[in-house]
């Protein structure tokens, strides 16, 4: 994001930054910020916010700060909020397992996943998929290549508790766990 | 007085620095789904009567646990986008957002825990209108009324707001000559719709704030549509025997909007606080 020549802000994905070859698909509406964010270049639909499918071609120019904020929060929903806690030494951290152990209803077998099961989960979702840093600590196990961050980023997106979509992930593991120990019993 | 004009003119909210948010169920699979809150929100932006409105999800983001960052305001309206006072509502959004009461004070914030929009008087009218909008060629006097909601076995209460509702609808005295209830997962299901409705036309009004997969997928499953011909949209159907009119989720007009609005003055009504 930055200033732009008329004195209103551009935002526009960092591929497309500094701007070169294909001309960028140009916006000029708040709201379009979550058009943006909602599906990713093959027209699939992007759940999850801060992943690494955001796609690109695009220039959103808006006349206020307010509505540059308004869009990097539809687009990264609550990134700026969160990382402003950060700075400010605010932010509840809270572990998965305390996260799983409050769920209910088709999530409340969540909580029953193993050890290993959380490793694989939070390996192939956030991991593989999802740009923000982990800050609970049953995402912070990780191999000696991992960088610290994801990566390089001006505002980093933070990852305070595990996402319903971790949440889920969590009970289908816990169910196939309590399968397969059901048929090794048989 | 209108709804609404009272509100926009006192302006209290804003002056206050109070923000609204408004609580949506989302989904992982239909990308409309947050649609008409996002809508609304917009709209109720647009009156200038909250210092900041915002929306959360369940199932989208940003999501429950994570919607208090994003909110500068200290003190802030929680309304549920519901249609019913059941499992997400009364467990679900207060577990999430750990709300104690009507009024919890965490977090650095005032919250205040609002009826959903589904309780508010108003929908009857609402629902009254899209009957008439979706079967403007139905004899009201060989016409049922058939009021789907979700149920879920998760929450005894679950079907109360749909039961209400279609107390309010017979009492109206608008002129159908029936109006039932039905449900996805509970008794009395929308599979059984003929048995439940004896009019030779029935018009289903899905008691749902959005058009997802339930009103996408599995209510016309359930009724018996035919794919291929449901896709058209085309009213009336014709189904085992009966002419079937199929209507849209409740929607997100400036109607909704009001309602919205008017929660947040019923809970400074009720608990109160000068407006």
């Amino acid at each position: 994001m930055g200033r732009a020549t008329n004195g209103g802000w551009e935002l526009c994905h960092e591929w497309d930054y500094p701007p070169a070859g294909e001309p960028l698909q140009e916006l000029c509406r708040t709201e379009d910020a979550r058009d943006i964010a909602k599906f990713t270049a093959d027209g699939r639909y992007r759940v999850l916010k801060a992943g690494r499918d955001l796609r690109s071609g695009w220039i959103l120019r808006l006349p206020s700060v307010e509505d540059l904020v308004r869009a990097v929060d539809l687009i990264y929903p609550a990134a700026i909020g969160l990382w402003l806690a950060g700075e400010r030494g605010d932010i509840r951290v809270v572990g998965l397992r305390e996260t799983l152990s409050r769920q209910t209803g088709m999530y409340r077998n969540a909580r029953c996943i193993s050890d290993v099961g959380i490793s694989r989960i939070v390996e192939g979702r956030c991991r593989a998929t999802c740009l923000r840093k982990i800050l609970w600590p049953e995402g912070k196990a990780r191999s000696k290549d991992d960088p610290d961050n994801p990566c390089d980023q001006e505002i980093t997106l933070i990852c305070s508790e595990a996402c319903p979509l971790l949440v889920a992930d969590a009970a289908r593991a816990a169910k196939e766990e309590t399968e397969g120990a059901s048929r090794i019993d048989e | 007085m209108e709804m609404g004009d009272c509100v926009e003119k006192s302006g209290s909210w804003a002056d206050r620095k109070s923000a609204l948010l408004l609580v949506g169920h989302g989904s992982t699979e239909n990308p409309a789904s947050s649609d008409p809150t996002h809508e609304l929100a917009q709209l109720i932006r647009e009156r200038g009567i909250f210092a900041e409105v915002h929306c959360a999800f369940w199932k989208e983001e940003p999501n429950l646990r994570m919607a208090g960052y994003g909110i500068e305001a200290s003190e802030v309206y929680v309304v549920p986008h519901f249609v019913s006072e059941g499992y997400f509502t009364r467990e679900v959004i207060p577990r999430e957002m750990e709300l104690t009461g009507p009024t919890t004070s965490i977090h650095g914030k005032i919250w205040h825990s609002c009826d959903p929009v589904g309780v508010h008087p108003r929908l009857t009218e609402l629902l009254l209108e899209r009957a008439r909008e979706i079967g403007p060629d139905a004899h009201p006097e060989e016409t049922a009324l058939l009021i789907v909601g979700h149920g879920t076995a998760l929450s005894a209460r679950s079907t109360e707001a749909t039961r209400a509702q279609v107390r309010r609808l017979r009492e109206s005295g608008a002129p159908y000559r029936e109006v039932r209830e039905a449900y996805l997962e509970v008794e009395p299901f929308v599979s059984n719709w003929d048995k439940l409705c004896e009019s030779p036309a029935v018009i289903v009004l899905p008691f749902f704030v959005a058009d997802g997969l339930h009103r996408e997928r599995d209510i016309p499953n359930l009724l018996g549509l035919d794919p291929e011909r449901r896709a058209l949209h085309q009213n009336p159907f014709r189904v085992r025997g009966k002419r079937l009119y199929l209507a849209g989720a409740i929607g997100s007009g400036s109607a909704m909007a009001d309602i919205i609005v008017d929660q947040v003055r019923n809970f400074d009504a009720t608990r109160g606080k000068d407006q």
